[in-house]
């Protein structure tokens, strides 16, 4: 299918694109950079609507979906040991990539105003088309070690965007900071899918809950987990969550709302998918998101700034997502990381202008920023709204996934009181500043 | 007319006008004639490999110690080609990117010298040869390394960077002068084992710098400021000890001879820790070429059969990479002055295609996917993994760190800002921007469609 091809190529094309502009010495022209983004951009969110829509259509109709082949390439083979670059769309990644594709959309075009006449313009879009390539590998991947190349782009390219900024010195620290977790986490990755890639040589997603050799049983999941923990910040590695917040908004949103702390959250959705998981690396993956959850909502009521108090509650959410996988709750797991990048992308994304809509209009309502926001995300009338669709929504698909059980309805009373926090904490924050 | 011949002409020719010619020319002539002695040798090889090898000898697979046998282990005809043909383009390269001046106090028509020596070496038939040559080659490096001391003024310093070189350089010859003395005097009286080998081993690995041989090699890689021909022969050298001697040699060894395991293990974890307190952007390639040095080494000794092409993928990733590095090196300090990196730079701003350049390089020998450098890691741990589990979490634990301090050493060079620096880009000339775009495109083109570079190795 074409369109299934063009939601990994249009991005492709423009980086490529972008590329050629910059070694041609067109970097400041801010019109040719936009013109070429947004096309590519909404070439590839036609693409992937056109593309969910035939995959709503065959679950209606009733027909099993098969996975759509968007690229199937040897990349080499050396000595019985090949590379297979395979991407593939089927019925879990779909959602990830669709949310990457609008998300990317979203604040591309919030960027070009946030942006505008900065000198690090063609620096921030050619990274972000970077990430946008590396996201969608990640999520389209076919195997753990094409995942692991996406896993790597979205890696860097956080790290240079953390950096944006490179005339202050804390930024830079920040980054190598960020970095220093990525690479940690970098190392169960890269080993669990080479020891994979020796174990069961011709290995896809295609397969499902395979049964790991005995003597792999244990180890290749818990590297799973610890690059899970690392990409999610998780605890113990949550330390460089609310230091990458020195990026640019948008790129704090898009990474750290949306998409790449979710990153983790897929993986171990693979894992779990993929292989029969023992019991215990459940518990493990369980007790894991427990810990970062309640650490997340504790860390989250002391700050002093409203992006980090918003990091720790991201990582409070994924937390939770953590916890519903090791239950086998992966739709869930899905529709509550779609839900919480949405929010969490259009929190970050307004916290740049909250302060001072807060102290210039007595109605924050009435304000211009407000209104910007509000035309170009007509779905999201206000904080309070989304989170009561959001709390709507996962209360209704907890309910739908397990039935009423006392997990269950702690986990609810869980999100909803953080939810709850998270507002009290904004109105407090609106009358100290009035 | 053999192939050898060809070079020796074409170099010889060169060398002779730049000593007659010395003084009188401006440098862009003598920039010139490189180009044209470089296209020319590039073409001689490249059309070579249509013709019979005939001139190169037969192919014999395993290694003799007979000095006038023929002998040919790890490179065969393909990859001799290969090999020459990259180091006459990094030859090109070095050329191309020297400084507007007369090249200083390193003798051009000594630069040819040694060039045609690295090439003769590469395609030298016997060991016997293949030893002179190397004994010439060290000789000449030990001679320039001291006269760009001496000419740069640099005293103390650069005094004692020729002198670790020296002794190294001296202990290494001395070593294969033992052994060839034992083989041909004393083998036929005494009954030796495997001593001479042991002997070749040792003076190979002291020539690429294994662990714990490796002093010499990061003051030495140590960009001069004007040129980085003097680096490059000696990496290019150390490949040629690596890939003809030691490769070939070491696995001729018991197999519980676990020390050729051992060193390249240590040396790999010590760079990877020391390179994390490393502050100096000349020591950059000196790490990152040790890292990869051992690890070439634990490949032939540790993969069994599929060990060399694993290194020979390796080793062209580390001369490419390696180029790229010492020509930003290069370029910062000779061009545009830079002296010390410490925080806050600002180069970044003003260089903004060096400081990509200088980060393509550095993630390709960390093995960053969509460089060349993710298909070596790929191909080494996947190998690996079939042999020794324990080898994939050693390895990606060094790669893990040499990625984080290569990146942090990134951000120490090339962010922040400087009260002395201008904002404005400082744009490159044609002939540097023509180099540093076509080493990220080497980089990144064999790095996005591998199976060309991988086939041509392996087959």
């Amino acid at each position: 299918m074409i369109f299934a091809k063009l939601i990994f190529f249009a991005p492709f094309c423009t980086l490529i694109l972008l590329s050629i502009i910059g070694l041609t010495g067109q970097r400041t022209n801010e019109k040719i950079i936009k013109t070429i983004v947004e096309i590519g951009q909404v070439i590839s969110l036609i693409s992937v609507l056109f593309v969910a829509g035939r995959f709503a259509i065959d679950y209606i109709v009733g027909t099993n979906f098969s996975s759509l082949v968007v690229l199937n390439k040897d990349l080499f083979t050396f000595a019985g040991h090949s590379l297979n670059f395979c991407l593939k769309l089927d019925e879990i990644s779909i959602w990830f990539v669709m949310l990457s594709v609008l998300l990317s959309n979203i604040v591309g075009v919030f960027s070009e105003n946030y942006l505008h006449r900065d000198s690090g313009f063609f620096r921030f879009f050619f990274l972000i088309t970077l990430f946008l390539n590396g996201i969608l590998i990640l999520f389209m991947a076919n195997n753990f070690q094409v995942l692991f190349i996406g896993w790597e782009v979205v890696g860097i390219t956080s790290a240079l965007l953390i950096s944006f900024f490179t005339i202050r010195r804390e930024t830079v620290d920040n980054a190598l900071h960020a970095f220093w977790a990525y690479r940690v986490s970098d190392i169960g990755l890269l080993c669990a899918s080479i020891i994979l890639s020796a174990l069961l040589p011709h290995y896809s997603f295609d397969n499902r809950y395979e049964i790991l050799p005995p003597v792999a049983e244990y180890y290749i999941p818990l590297l799973f987990l610890l690059s899970a923990m690392g990409k999610s910040a998780q605890f113990p590695f949550s330390s460089w969550l609310p230091r990458a917040m020195e990026g640019p908004t948008s790129s704090s949103a898009i990474f750290y709302g949306g998409l790449s702390i979710h990153a983790g959250a897929y993986l171990l959705l693979r894992t779990c998918i993929e292989f029969q998981v023992p019991i215990f690396v459940e518990f493990l993956i369980a007790l894991v998101g427990l810990i970062s959850c309640l650490y997340g909502t504790l860390l989250s009521q002391v700050q002093s700034d409203v992006k980090s108090a918003l990091a720790y509650a991201s990582l409070a959410q994924v937390g939770i997502m953590f916890i519903e996988i090791s239950l086998g709750w992966y739709n869930l797991a899905i529709y509550h990381c779609l839900g919480h990048a949405f929010l969490r992308t259009y929190q970050i994304l307004k916290s740049a202008s909250i302060i001072h809509e807060f102290i210039e209009y007595e109605d924050a309502h009435q304000s211009p920023a407000y209104k910007i926001q509000t035309s170009f995300l007509p779905l999201f009338v206000s904080q309070k709204t989304i989170s009561k669709i959001f709390s709507l929504a996962f209360d209704l698909a907890l309910r739908a996934a397990s039935g009423p059980s006392r997990l269950v309805i702690f986990l609810e009373h869980l999100s909803l009181s953080m939810q709850k926090y998270e507002e009290n904490w904004l109105n407090k924050v609106s009358k100290l500043v009035r | 007319m053999s192939l050898k011949l060809i070079l020796i002409s074409i170099f010889g020719v060169a060398a002779l006008l730049e000593y007659v010619n010395k003084y009188g020319r401006k440098y862009d002539i003598h920039r010139i004639l490189g180009i044209i002695v470089s296209l020319l040798s590039f073409f001689a090889i490249l059309f070579s490999i249509k013709f019979n090898s005939a001139e190169i000898g037969n192919i014999q697979n395993s290694f003799s110690l007979k000095f006038d046998t023929e002998f040919f282990n790890l490179l065969d005809l393909k990859n001799v080609k290969i090999f020459s043909i990259s180091l006459v383009l990094t030859f090109l390269a070095g050329l191309i990117l020297a400084p507007k001046m007369p090249l200083v106090k390193v003798d051009m028509s000594r630069v040819y010298v040694m060039q045609l020596a690295v090439l003769l070496m590469a395609q030298a038939n016997t060991v016997k040869e293949f030893l002179t040559l190397g004994v010439i080659l060290s000789l000449l490096l030990i001679y320039s390394i001291y006269q760009h001391a001496q000419s740069l003024s640099e005293d103390l310093r650069g005094k004692l960077r020729a002198d670790v070189f020296m002794i190294y350089r001296l202990i290494a010859i001395l070593i294969m002068l033992c052994c060839i003395f034992i083989r041909v005097f004393l083998s036929h009286s005494l009954t030796l084992g495997q001593i001479d080998i042991a002997l070749l081993c040792l003076s190979s690995a002291i020539v690429f710098g294994l662990f714990p041989f490796h002093a010499w090699v990061l003051p030495t890689l140590g960009t001069p400021r004007t040129t980085i021909f003097l680096p490059m022969f000696c990496i290019e050298m150390a490949l040629l000890y690596f890939f003809r001697i030691y490769s070939p040699l070491v696995n001729s060894f018991a197999n519980n001879s676990v020390i050729f395991f051992i060193l390249p293990l240590f040396g790999i974890l010590y760079t990877a820790i020391t390179f994390f307190s490393e502050r100096r952007l000349k020591r950059i390639p000196g790490y990152l070429y040790l890292n990869h040095i051992n690890l070439m080494a634990l490949s032939v000794r540790g993969l069994g059969e599929h060990g060399q092409n694993v290194s020979l993928l390796d080793g062209l990733n580390l001369m490419i990479a390696s180029l790229g590095l010492l020509s930003v090196c290069a370029l910062l300090t000779g061009r545009f002055g830079v002296k010390g990196v410490t925080f806050p730079t600002g180069l970044g701003s003003q260089f903004p295609a060096i400081a990509v350049c200088y980060l393509v390089c550095v993630l390709s020998l960390v093995g960053f996917p969509g460089t060349i450098g993710f298909v070596q890691e790929e191909v080494l741990l996947g190998q690996g993994a079939e042999h020794h589990f324990y080898l994939v979490f050693l390895v990606a634990i060094a790669l893990t760190l040499n990625g984080f301090s290569g990146f942090r050493l990134f951000a120490r060079i090339f962010y922040g800002t400087s009260s002395e620096a201008r904002d404005d880009e400082i744009s490159l000339l044609f002939r540097e921007k023509l180099v540093i775009c076509s080493i990220l495109f080497s980089i990144i083109a064999n790095g996005l469609f591998p199976s060309v570079l991988v086939d041509i190795i392996t087959k």
